[in-house]
Formats: C-alpha cells, sequence, structure tokens
C-alpha cells in the first residue's frame, strides 16, 4: 500500500483525477441536472391545473400561463451552464424591477380581496400563479426550482378546499410521484454538492463522481413512489378523523331543481328533465345487483289542485328525532324491507329521496321532518353532499286500515268534462284499483309522451286531456289524480325520479336530473297508498353519443362515487364500519383455522401409523434447509459476486467467463463454438475501450485459471469483478 | 464489526414535518378529507424516507487497508473495501468517515450496487506521531429526501503506530560528531568498503592489488578500505525532562524526535549503521530498511522521561561502551 498516493487508478465509481477537475472547473452538466429540471417543470402544469379546478383563475389565463412555462422550459434547458445552489448573479430581472413588480402586485391584490374576488382564498390563488410566472422566467439557480415547488405544492394545498372532483385523484398521483422523483433529485444534488465542496476544500480525491441517471433509477423510483402512495391510502383511512373543527361547514354548489317546494306549478318538472346532470346515485348493498323492480324515488307529495298548480295542503309536518340511530318513518318490521343506500348531491331542497312506503331511514342528521302526505324532508337544504340509508317495505301492506282525509279527493273547478271522461271509462268497474288501471291503460294508450307539448295555460288539464292529447309526466299524473278523485278514489301527486340509469361498474342507479317524474299514489283501501304511473314508457335521447362513450362515462361515474364515498366523504363512521369488518373477518380467519387445526388433528389421530415417515421425511427437509443456509453463510454456495475472499479463484474466473458470454449474448454478439476465447476477444468489434479491456482482462484470467497455473495468476478476485461490472453496466 | 444507529431530523426534515402537522391540523380542524389526504401523502413520504434510509444502511460492512508504515504530517493512502451484503438492494447516497474524524476526509458514494463489494481510496493524515486508535466507521445517509440523517457505527478497532514526521535535514546534524554535510567521514583503516587506490610499494600484500585499476594505468595500485567503525552514528535523543516544565516543551519535544528521526532516516539512507540512545532504551547501531522501521517505531512511542528516573542506558550510551561510534547528540 506504501505509494499508493500515486495512482491513478478508478476509485469507486470510476472516478479520476481528470473527472473531479472537470467538475471544479464547473463545465459538466450531467443528466442529473437535466432530469431535476424537467421533473421541476413537469410539477408546474400539475399545479396549474390544480390552480384551475379551484376556479380562482378563468382558462384563458391557465393556458396563458401554460405558454409561458413552456417557453421557460425551452430557455431553461437551453442555458449553457449547470444550476448552482444559490448564485444570485445572472437573474433575468433585475432586484429593482422585481421590487417593483412586487409593490404592483401588493396593490392589486389589495383591491382583488377587497372588491373584486372579495374572497382570501381565490386572492391567494391568483397571488400564487402570478409568483409562478414571476418565477419561471427568474431560474438561476436551484433555489429558484425549489421555490417552484412550493409554489406548486401551495396551489395543491388551495384546491382543496374548493373542490372534490374525481380529477384529484390522478392530479394526486401524478403529483405524488413526481414529487418523490424531485425530493429524491434534490437530495442527490445537495449531496454531491457537499462532496464536492468538501473535495474543494481538501486534497482528498475520494468517491465522488456525477452519476449518470439510468431508465433503471427512475423506473425504480417510480415503482417506490407508487408503493407509498398505498401508504398515503393506508394514513388516510388510518387516521383518526377528529372533527372538532371551527370552520367545518363547507358549502357546495346547490344544483338547482324544480318541483320539490310545497307547491308546484304545472311544468315546472319539464324544465329540469333536459338536464343531465347528477342528482344521486342509489346503491343496494344487500343485494349487490339490479333489483327485480326499478322503485320510483318519492320526494313530495301533493293533495290540492286549483288547477294550475299543485299544493301540499295537509302539510302538518311533524319532527322525526333519532330512534336508536335511525328514524322511524313508517310503521311495520324491518323484515324483507329494499335497503338503499342514496348518496344525494348539494340541491337546492331539503327533501329527502326514498323509495315508497320506508319505514326506516339511518343518516346522520339532527332530526328530520315528515308530514301526512310522506314527504320527508331536511331542517334546511343541504350544503353538501348527503348519504343516508333507507329500508323500504317490497310488499303490499296488506290489511292496514287508514283514515283517509277527503282532500285527497278535492277537485279543482271546470273540471266536469274530465270528471265525466273518468266516468265513461270506469262505467261498470266497482273495484278502485280497476279504475285506477282503466284510467291508466286509457291515457297510455290515447295520449303521447311529448316533453316539448304546448297547452293552454288557462286550463291545462282540459287542453291536455281533450286538446293536445300530448304532454309528459306532470300531465299525465295530474290527469289521472284528477280523473279518479272524480270516480272517488283518494290520490296525490307525487314529485321525485325515475330509478335511472344501472351503473354495472359500481351496482348502483344513477339519477340525473333528466330523470325528475311525476306520478300518481292512490289509497286502496286495505293495502294503503299504491304507486300509479300512467305516464307511457318513452325512449329518452341518450346523453352520450358513440358507442364507448356511455360505458366510459358509466365507469368514471363509478369512480366518482368510490372517490367521493371513500375519500371525500370517509368519515369516522366509516372507520368504524372498517374496524368492525377487519374484526369480524378476524374472528372468521380464526374460526376457519381453529376448524383446520381441528380437521388436521383428526386427520393426525388417523394417520398415527405414518407419524415416524412425517417426522423424518419433515427432519430432512430441514437438515438440507440448514446445510444450503450454512453453505450459502460460509461463501460455498456464493455466485461469482461472492464478496467473501478465499480460494475457488479458478472456478470463479471461468463463471464470470461464462456470465460474460451471457451478457454479450444479451447484447447480440454472441460466441459461436467454433471460435476459441482468443478468436472471439478479436473478432469483437463496436464496443468502448474500456470495454474490451475489461473483455481482454477476463479472457486472459479464463485462459490462466482453465490451461495455466492458478499460482502465476497475478490479479485479483476484485479486478475480476469490477471487470465484468464494467461490461455489465 | 458490530454497529449502533442515530437518527437525526435536517432542518428540511423539520420544515417538512411541520408542514406536515399545520396541514393535519387544518384537517383535523376543518374535516376536509383531502387535507387529511395531503398529510397522508406527506406523512408516507416521511415513512418512506424512514424506510428506505434503513434498508440503505443495511447489510453495509467495511474494512481498511493501510500500508505497513505510517508517518505523521504527511498524506498516506489507506484503501476502504466496501460491501453491500443485501442480495437485491443496492445502497444510495452513503456518506463514509473515520470516527475520529480529523485523520481522513468523508467519502460520499452514490451508490454501491447489490451483493457486490468496492474498494475506495482514502487520504489519511496523522497529525501526531504515536499509537493512533482507530474505533471504526461512521456510514451515514441522508437518502432518500435529505429529510433525515440515519448514522450507523460500523466498529473496527485498530490501533495504528505512526512514526514521526521525517523533512529533509540540513547540515545541523552534524555538530560535534565530525560528520559532513554532505556525507560521511571517511577514514583510512580496515573495513570493507573501499577507500581509494595508492601506487604499490613494494614488500605490501600482492592480495590488495587492484588488479583492473592497474592494468589500466599500467602501474601497479593498492587497494585501500575505509574504516568501519566511521559509518556508525550513535543518535543521542535526550528526552529528559526538565523541571520546571518550560510552557513549549511538548512542541519542542516533538520537534526533537522528528529531528531524531529525519537524522536517522538520512543517515540509513545513506548507509551509515546508525543506532538510537535515549533515556529508558538504546538500539544498537544497525543499517538496513528494517532497522530504519525498528528505530521509527522507538521513536514513534517515545516520550519525555523525568531525569531523576532510571538513566543508566543513557550514561552507557554515552561512554560509548568502548565502540568507536560517531555521536549526534539531539537535546533541548
Amino acid at each position: 500500500m506504501q505509494g499508493s498516493e500515486d495512482r491513478d487508478s478508478p476509485i469507486g465509481f470510476g472516478l479520476r483525477k481528470e473527472d473531479l477537475l472537470e467538475h471544479r472547473s464547473g463545465h459538466t452538466c450531467g443528466n442529473s441536472d437535466r432530469a431535476f429540471i424537467i421533473v421541476t417543470y413537469l410539477l408546474v402544469p400539475l399545479g396549474l391545473w390544480a390552480t384551475y379546478l379551484s376556479e380562482a383563475v378563468s382558462l384563458s389565463a391557465i393556458i396563458g400561463v401554460g405558454v409561458l412555462w413552456f417557453l421557460s422550459l425551452l430557455r431553461t434547458l437551453r442555458r449553457g451552464r449547470p444550476l448552482h445552489a444559490d448564485t444570485q448573479d445572472g437573474h433575468a430581472i433585475s432586484p429593482g424591477f422585481k421590487n417593483i413588480i412586487g409593490l404592483i402586485i401588493i396593490v392589486y391584490f389589495l383591491i382583488d380581496v377587497l372588491y373584486i374576488s372579495s374572497s382570501m382564498l381565490t386572492t391567494a390563488v391568483r397571488l400564487l400563479l402570478v409568483a409562478q410566472v414571476v418565477k419561471l422566467f427568474d431560474i438561476n439557480n436551484e433555489r429558484d426550482l425549489f421555490q417552484i415547488v412550493i409554489i406548486v405544492f401551495f396551489q395543491f394545498l388551495s384546491v382543496t378546499s374548493n373542490t372534490s372532483t374525481l380529477i384529484l385523484l390522478p392530479l394526486f398521483i401524478v403529483a405524488f410521484i413526481l414529487t418523490f422523483l424531485w425530493l429524491v433529485l434534490h437530495h442527490f444534488k445537495n449531496e454531491e454538492r457537499d462532496a464536492l465542496e468538501l473535495i474543494k476544500g481538501g486534497d482528498c480525491v475520494s468517491g465522488v463522481h456525477r452519476w449518470h441517471l439510468t431508465p433503471a433509477f427512475f423506473i425504480s423510483t417510480g415503482l417506490i413512489s407508487l408503493a407509498s402512495f398505498l401508504m398515503t391510502l393506508l394514513f388516510f383511512f388510518i387516521m383518526p378523523r377528529v372533527e372538532v373543527g371551527f370552520f367545518q361547514h363547507r358549502a357546495s354548489p346547490l344544483i338547482r331543481v324544480a318541483g320539490f317546494s310545497e307547491e308546484i306549478d304545472l311544468g315546472e318538472i319539464g324544465e329540469i328533465k333536459l338536464s343531465p346532470s347528477v342528482v344521486m346515485r342509489v346503491e343496494f348493498p344487500t343485494l349487490k345487483r339490479e333489483p327485480s323492480i326499478q322503485p320510483h324515488w318519492r320526494g313530495r307529495a301533493f293533495d290540492f289542485f286549483d288547477g294550475y298548480r299543485w299544493i301540499d295542503t295537509i302539510g302538518g309536518k311533524r319532527m322525526l328525532m333519532p330512534e336508536e340511530g335511525s328514524f322511524r318513518i313508517g310503521d311495520g318490521g324491518i323484515e324483507n324491507l329494499l335497503i338503499q343506500q342514496i348518496i344525494l348531491e348539494p340541491i337546492d331542497t331539503s327533501v329527502l329521496f326514498t323509495a315508497p312506503n320506508s319505514v326506516r331511514l339511518v343518516g346522520d342528521f339532527p332530526y328530520l321532518k315528515i308530514d301526512r302526505n310522506g314527504s320527508i324532508s331536511l331542517p334546511r337544504p343541504p350544503s353538501h353532499r348527503l348519504e343516508y340509508t333507507v329500508f323500504s317495505r317490497i310488499n303490499e301492506d296488506k290489511g292496514r286500515k287508514e283514515t283517509v282525509s277527503k282532500a285527497y279527493l278535492q277537485m279543482p273547478e271546470g273540471m266536469e268534462e274530465a270528471a265525466a271522461l273518468a266516468g265513461r271509462i270506469t262505467e261498470g268497474i266497482s273495484e278502485p284499483e280497476d279504475k285506477v288501471k282503466a284510467i291508466g291503460a286509457y291515457l297510455k294508450d290515447n295520449f303521447k309522451y311529448n316533453l316539448y307539448a304546448r297547452w293552454d295555460a288557462k286550463r291545462p288539464v282540459q287542453s291536455f286531456l281533450f286538446e293536445t292529447k300530448e304532454g309528459y309526466c306532470e300531465q299525465f299524473a295530474t290527469a289521472m289524480a284528477i280523473m279518479l278523485r272524480s270516480v272517488g278514489v283518494p290520490t296525490r301527486l307525487v314529485t321525485g325520479f325515475l330509478s335511472g340509469e344501472w351503473n354495472g361498474f359500481g351496482n348502483y342507479y344513477l339519477v340525473r336530473q333528466k330523470d325528475a317524474h311525476s306520478w300518481v299514489e292512490a289509497y286502496m283501501p286495505g293495502r294503503g297508498w299504491l304507486t300509479f304511473d300512467p305516464t307511457p314508457a318513452v325512449e329518452v335521447p341518450s346523453t352520450y353519443t358513440g358507442a364507448l362513450l356511455p360505458y366510459l362515462s358509466l365507469f368514471l361515474d363509478s369512480m366518482r362515487l368510490m372517490w367521493s364515498r371513500y375519500i371525500i366523504r370517509y368519515s369516522i363512521n366509516d372507520q368504524q364500519r372498517v374496524m368492525e369488518h377487519v374484526r369480524e373477518r378476524t374472528f372468521r380467519i380464526r374460526d376457519r383455522s381453529e376448524t383446520i387445526i381441528k380437521g388436521i388433528k383428526d386427520g393426525i389421530k388417523g394417520l398415527r401409523s405414518m407419524a415416524y415417515p412425517v417426522f423424518i421425511i419433515t427432519g430432512l427437509v430441514i437438515l438440507l434447509f440448514l446445510l444450503y443456509r450454512f453453505g450459502r453463510d460460509m461463501g460455498f454456495l456464493h455466485r461469482y459476486r461472492s464478496i467473501t475472499e478465499g480460494d475457488g479463484i479458478k472456478d470463479e474466473a471461468i463463471r464470470i467467463y461464462r456470465d460474460m458470454l451471457k451478457i454479450l449474448k444479451r447484447r447480440g454478439i454472441e460466441k459461436s463454438r467454433s471460435m476459441t476465447p482468443l478468436e472471439f476477444l478479436c473478432s469483437l468489434t463496436g464496443l468502448s475501450q474500456d470495454e474490451l479491456s475489461a473483455i481482454g482482462l477476463i479472457t486472459h484470467a479464463y485462459y490462466t485459471m482453465r490451461f495455466g497455473e492458478a499460482g502465476s495468476f497475478s490479479l485479483s478476485r476484485d479486478d475480476l469483478r469490477e471487470a465484468f461490472d464494467t461490461i455489465r453496466q | 464489526m458490530d454497529a449502533f444507529k442515530r437518527t437525526h431530523i435536517t432542518s428540511l426534515g423539520m420544515w417538512f414535518i411541520l408542514i406536515t402537522l399545520v396541514i393535519g391540523l387544518g384537517a383535523v380542524n376543518t374535516g376536509n378529507n383531502l387535507l387529511y389526504f395531503m398529510t397522508s401523502m406527506l406523512l408516507s413520504l416521511i415513512i418512506a424516507s424512514g424506510i428506505l434510509s434503513e434498508v440503505v444502511l443495511r447489510g453495509i460492512t467495511l474494512h481498511r487497508e493501510h500500508p505497513a508504515h505510517i508517518f505523521s504530517k504527511r498524506q498516506t493512502n489507506f484503501r476502504w473495501r466496501l460491501e453491500n451484503r443485501k442480495r437485491w438492494i443496492p445502497s444510495f447516497s452513503i456518506w463514509i468517515e473515520e470516527m475520529d474524524g480529523d485523520i481522513a476526509d468523508p467519502v460520499y458514494l452514490h451508490r454501491i450496487p447489490a451483493y457486490s463489494s468496492m474498494q475506495v481510496d482514502v487520504t489519511y493524515l496523522f497529525k501526531r506521531r504515536g499509537v493512533c486508535r482507530l474505533k471504526g466507521f461512521l456510514v451515514s445517509t441522508r437518502f432518500p429526501f435529505g429529510l433525515f440523517l440515519k448514522k450507523r457505527f460500523l466498529r473496527q478497532r485498530e490501533e495504528l503506530l505512526i512514526y514521526p514526521s521525517v523533512r529533509p535535514v540540513g547540515g545541523g546534524y552534524h555538530r560535534g560528531t565530525g560528520l559532513h554535510d554532505g556525507g560521511s567521514v571517511r577514514i583510512r583503516g580496515r573495513g570493507r568498503e573501499l577507500y581509494g587506490l595508492r601506487d604499490y610499494i613494494e614488500g605490501e600484500d600482492s592480495r590488495l592489488i587492484h588488479w583492473k585499476s592497474s592494468a589500466k594505468v599500467s602501474r601497479l595500485l593498492m587497494k585501500e578500505h575505509e574504516r568501519e567503525d566511521g559509518r556508525k552514528v550513535m543518535v543521542y535523543l535526550n528526552n529528559s525532562q526538565p523541571h520546571p516544565i518550560p510552557p513549549d516543551f511538548e512542541e519542542r519535544f516533538e520537534y526533537l524526535v522528528e529531528e531524531a528521526a529525519s537524522i536517522v532516516s538520512t543517515l540509513i539512507k545513506k548507509g551509515y549503521l546508525v543506532g538510537l540512545c535515549y533515556r529508558m532504551g538504546r538500539i544498537p547501531v544497525r543499517g538496513g530498511t528494517a532497522h530504519l522501521y525498528r528505530v521509527m517505531k522507538a521513536l514513534a512511542t517515545v516520550t519525555p522521561v523525568n531525569v531523576a528516573g532510571n538513566g543508566t542506558i543513557w550514561q552507557r550510551g554515552f561512554s560509548g561502551g568502548g565502540c568507536r561510534v560517531q555521536r549526534i547528540e539531539i537535546a533541548p
């Protein structure tokens, strides 16, 4: 070792003194620099997207900043010199000009927060965007890149308070992976800088050099970051939800719907039937498939019709308080019920939608209101998405006795013609249900569904029945209700939604505004209120065009539901449910394992005669395993990379030579059987000088070990490994 | 080789944790699940950082190889043999340093491939002679994000004997010895080394005729030999400790030891037979490299001795033991 200071051999990863001198001169710009810049720049569009989702900045502004981002990227990549840690010279914007810009921005944002947006958050988001633009054209050192990433981070932070759209999920995943990669690259840059500074400070020529990043590095980092993201999900689900917030109320934009107030004008429902906005999603936790009956989602019921509009006059709203975690809506047991789990988007009505004949409702509400028409409502319209579970009777409530108010037989003035028509249709029919069926069939057979039908606003029912003979659900239901009342059947008009579109991906009904509907409930003595829908079935034009789009849309919607259910609306109750589920699973596994153990014990009892052979075989297997471990630990079973020095270099040289041939074969350089190793060495072309030297060295070792005296071999095992690594890399 | 670990939070890590806490507080306060989500992301980065740095440090073993003879105040190359015993996982971004950090600069390694070994040449500089006890290595990493500094101490105890620094010697060493600056004192006499040639005087022993030279000049020339005791030097190092001890005594003493080492080294390289005499020890007059290192070992460990102590050897050395030996005395 004496005199080794003069050695100029590769150190560590191959750093030579000239490499170091090159570093010291600062002329190198390794691919880690470029990767660092690119990853930083890739984070910017994600931040812009997040800014756009926060709805504080218009799309055109985002596109504008996007163009500036691209120009800035080109500018930064074309710069000849590498970015340093904290170089202050060479900034594109002078400090004085920067101060003036800063002052203008502050004044503008004061005006913005006070008079334009009047929102601190919106102003902050805009401020971040402006800061980002300024920074994009003032990148001179690593600190500037660091600041850009901080801005992106705050852009993501701002989006969390404004939106909860599904697009955030992929956005978060990509941002997480890129941030992970960025942090790793940032770390390497810092360490490399520290190491180089250390060398500059002294004369030590240690193992520091620029590391050339390989695709394998990016792939492995990406995979590790994905694994970390799974850890994120784990944390998210187990992190205790402590609801102690002071500013917890978070209003979401309300979906405007009509037809669910205490009175509705005829035609109100038609206004919303063109909108594809999603109103609610209904799952059936016990079914996990589409139910055989397609329920209507009942909202509000009306008893009084004045000829133009329906009014809920019976009212009599009473307050429902939760009993043992659920609201008792109707009578009856909880057997044989249709369980619906409803996720209601924030709409501008306080009505809760349920399947008819509901008996229980479970939800996180302080109290509910229910009127005599069976309409359930919240104290006030919800400001955010609601989730509740409803238990409804599937079968009729036979034997039920109820006094029905005369209000359900109320007739407006001027309905003589309609009453006469009803009388003709039901002539000779005595049973109320038959009367309902006859009138329903009459309307379905003789009237057309037309969402754009016009009618006489002064006498809408008469106009529908005797003149236009076309209309949509409201006209059909009103006409039927009035006609039934004229023949003595108590009726009420109900507004709500049709069952909706079945989403097979998530096993739920997707109910949109266009599914808004009205129908009739008629009272059948002894059977209660039954639902009758006189509106003829009609092919509703699809919201989508193309073959794949509906499926894609449904798939995305189910993803949206999952995102909402498991991320946005994830609560302490969900955590409890998960814990209970885990507990149940654990018990089930324990029970199952006990059964299996018992079975094994029984089996062993039966196979006691075979105990000795089994014991011997098991012992042999364990012995072989221990021998293997011992051999491996002692180095007998190590491959060529065995790091324990000792004998056996002959075998190793031969093994390394064979491994080298395999690597060369993978690279398309194959040694034919007829060639000697030396001939093969001479035939090699297109390889670098280092590789050729390494192959020559291994070939020489192979020759010496195979055909010469091992003792005369002057190379060490490390030399061989180093040569092999050169070829492998 | 056993090891212990220690973890420190870096300033970046402190900021990271602080931001995570603030966002977590915001999540708890607002009940906003997206804030919970962001908190979870930051937490998972912290955990991933802890796991990866732990994995990176695992399975790293280290051995040092060093020259047989090490002089103080002179850069010496050591070789560190690193092994990554993890079968599949490489180690990244590793800093390695000696526990006694001022003898060698730390080394940074980007990557140690999985299940492989590599070597790094490191320059050591020992400032003092004597026994240097190396405790082991400090292997540390801030991988992957620089949030935590995780250290692992790899114990590898070793005792190195550091020789005193040897510097070029001027003319000062010959004072009172009869030795010249550029060479030795040459005295004609009995010995093996050739002293010179002179003309033959009749009657002299013909075995001493230098036939080759005689043939060249066509007259008989006699060989004369150099007296061997003229090439013997005993270096006397006065390592007595004065009373009272002067404030700069330690520096002066180290200087003397280095001077003695330098003289011994220079003389032995010039072919002298050199011995060393000091209080508590005496090395006989010998020549050659092996003897040089023997003297150096003695000089590496020589310490000041109380004059009141045993000075017998010193006295005997000064008496010369009846042997004609040149003397060099090195004293404060």
